[in-house]
């Protein structure tokens, strides 16, 4: 039975929780969370802020689901709802900015730094490489690549057509390939700016 | 390459392909999504361009550990927390009322049964105005009774609700007004009210932003609910607006749930105070009435009338910490979701005195069964 569970499509999940299973909501929540903090993470730079935010849309989205219309769409929905409020959040930050001195751009120095010949963490570079990649286009090769949205579902969860999206991931993707093979070391050359967002 | 994204959907009809366009086309290639025309471009002009040939090879290279790329797990805290502001049902919880009004009542009751029991030869009878009958409720194992000390003797009116007495294996119910002989070893008890009534607590702002800033976890929550608490004690008395309560809410508030009564309701007094009419325990009807309200629209209102501290606010002047997600590191521990409960709960646990209630609920907890074994002169 769980393990019918979490092979249940998110609108069953959605469906049970309506009809009074207690723990499918929680299933959904643990289907979705990790991806959903880290591409949070990955918008708003900041762990701690990525996890309130997650836990914020949860709440909200628990309040909404009386309403859903159950059309398979909600993963895409969930991410819109989360990247909004990561921006709002965003907003609200950089108006009371707080400047740390080691933070961002000595991370970057540190990674510029960095020996390309000493094994490092292939985790740590994907996300190192990753952050590097200008926002808009971040989010769509993370959405994509990462948490396996197809190209209509990137779309929706980032409010933009099609075309925008595939062509976000396009470039985003450019950006990351130069920045992972200059940090690993398989590229001799610098990553050249022309891919990157104006 | 164009500075707008949406110049850069791909046209795969152009005869003679710049390497910036071929570029654009990497991922399309790269999922088979190119036509068979676009296709063949393509790689025609990757065989004739070392420099995209390359780009490709490591395009597909970089796509392909992206897709390796494993999301860190969450801590358990963070789905605790999510489950716990998510959680519809608030348990039923164990009704323990203090009891003060009848217990004092009852106790008078008790008091002038001593009274009689001391003053006159058996058998004692109490005289009361209406007869009643009295009733066999049902049998039980009568405990070792507890004996109390008889008080000095007060004259006191008999009113209250019912008593019970044990005698021998049976419980006899009386109800005020009746009639009933007490004999030597009879256990007079104060009955456990079947229904109490509701309590009715008067809202007082502050507090309630407190109590509801120590127990929610989310503060938009908080937020919300603070609004609709503002909007609902303006000074003019005026009907609930139930708009502002969630669909669901509505048909709590009027059809109750399945089984048991709504755990608590907002009731608008005359003078505009709101009242919260609840029969569970104030920690436990805060989530409920967090679930119940859902609007924020007017909490910026209310704070900018200085009708509502905002919870920044309180916090800064309270604790220094402008923003709840600028806790230091070894607070923001777990989610940054445990130091707020310990913030305040810290500041929660400073000692108090005893409260004379507190004192009865907690003799009351510990002397439940028996209170009285009636016992004349000379006799043990």
């Amino acid at each position: 039975m769980a393990k019918s569970r979490q092979e249940a499509s998110d609108d069953a999940l959605i469906r049970a929780h309506l009809d009074g299973a207690g723990a499918a909501f929680g299933l959904l929540v643990e289907r979705h969370a990790p991806g959903l903090a880290s591409a949070l993470e990955r918008r708003v730079g900041d762990h701690h802020l990525a996890l309130d935010i997650a836990q914020e849309v949860f709440i909200k989205v628990h309040d909404m689901l009386p309403r859903y219309r159950f059309e398979g769409r909600f993963r895409s929905m969930l991410y819109a709802m989360a990247l909004n409020h990561a921006r709002d959040a965003l907003r609200e930050k950089n108006r009371s900015r707080v400047v740390f001195l080691d933070e961002p751009e000595s991370r970057k120095d540190r990674a510029l730094a960095h020996d390309p010949g000493e094994e490092r963490d292939r985790q740590a570079l994907i996300e190192d490489a990753l952050d590097r990649v200008p926002d808009p286009f971040r989010e769509a090769v993370f959405l994509r690549d990462i948490v396996g949205f197809s190209y209509e579902e990137a779309a929706e969860a980032l409010g933009c057509s099609l075309g925008t999206v595939k062509s976000r991931i396009n470039r985003g993707r450019l950006a990351f390939r130069d920045h992972y093979m200059h940090l690993s070391g398989e590229n001799e050359r610098r990553p050249e700016g022309g891919h990157h967002a104006s | 390459m164009s500075a707008d994204p949406k110049e850069d959907i791909m046209r795969p009809e152009e005869p003679d392909l710049t390497c910036d366009r071929v570029e654009s086309w990497f991922s399309a290639a790269l999922g088979g999504d190119l036509s068979e025309a676009e296709g063949a471009t393509f790689r025609a002009h990757l065989e004739s361009c070392p420099k995209c040939e390359v780009g490709f090879e490591r395009f597909g290279k970089a796509v392909e550990a992206l897709r390796t790329y494993e999301v860190r797990p969450l801590p358990r805290t963070f789905f605790e927390a999510v489950r716990e502001a998510t959680r519809e049902e608030v348990r039923p919880v164990p009704r323990k009322w203090p009891l003060v009004l009848s217990w004092a009542t009852t106790a008078a009751a008790v008091v002038a049964a001593i009274i009689a029991l001391l003053t006159r030869p058996e058998p004692v009878m109490i005289q009361v105005p209406v007869e009643r009958r009295v009733v066999v409720k049902e049998k039980i194992s009568v405990p070792t009774p507890v004996r109390v000390p008889v008080p000095t003797p007060v004259k006191v009116p008999l009113r209250g609700g019912p008593l019970e007495v044990m005698r021998d294996d049976t419980i006899l119910v009386v109800a005020t007004g009746e009639i009933l002989e007490l004999r030597e070893g009879d256990v007079v008890r104060v009955p456990r009210p079947v229904a109490p009534p509701p309590v009715r607590i008067p809202v007082n702002l502050a507090s309630l932003a407190e109590a509801l800033c120590r127990t929610a976890n989310a503060l938009n929550r908080v937020a919300r609910s603070m609004a609709d608490v503002a909007v609902a004690s303006e000074a003019r008395p005026r009907p609930i607006d139930r708009t502002l309560l969630k669909p669901e809410a509505v048909k709590l508030v009027k059809h109750g749930r399945p089984a048991r009564e709504p755990p608590v309701m907002l009731v608008q007094e005359p003078g505009g105070i709101l009242v919260l009419e609840t029969s569970g325990p104030v920690h436990e009807v805060i989530p409920e009435l967090l679930s119940l309200l859902d609007s924020r629209s007017s909490l910026v209102s209310a704070v900018a009338q200085g009708r509502l501290e905002s919870i920044q606010d309180r916090l800064y002047r309270e604790h220094g910490i402008a923003d709840l997600r600028k806790l230091p590191p070894a607070e923001a521990a777990n989610g940054g979701l445990k130091p707020l409960k310990e913030i305040f709960g810290g500041k929660e646990e400073r000692p108090r005195e005893e409260r004379p209630s507190e004192r009865w609920q907690r003799w009351w907890a510990a002397n439940r069964e028996p209170i009285l074994c009636l016992a004349r002169h000379g006799t043990e």
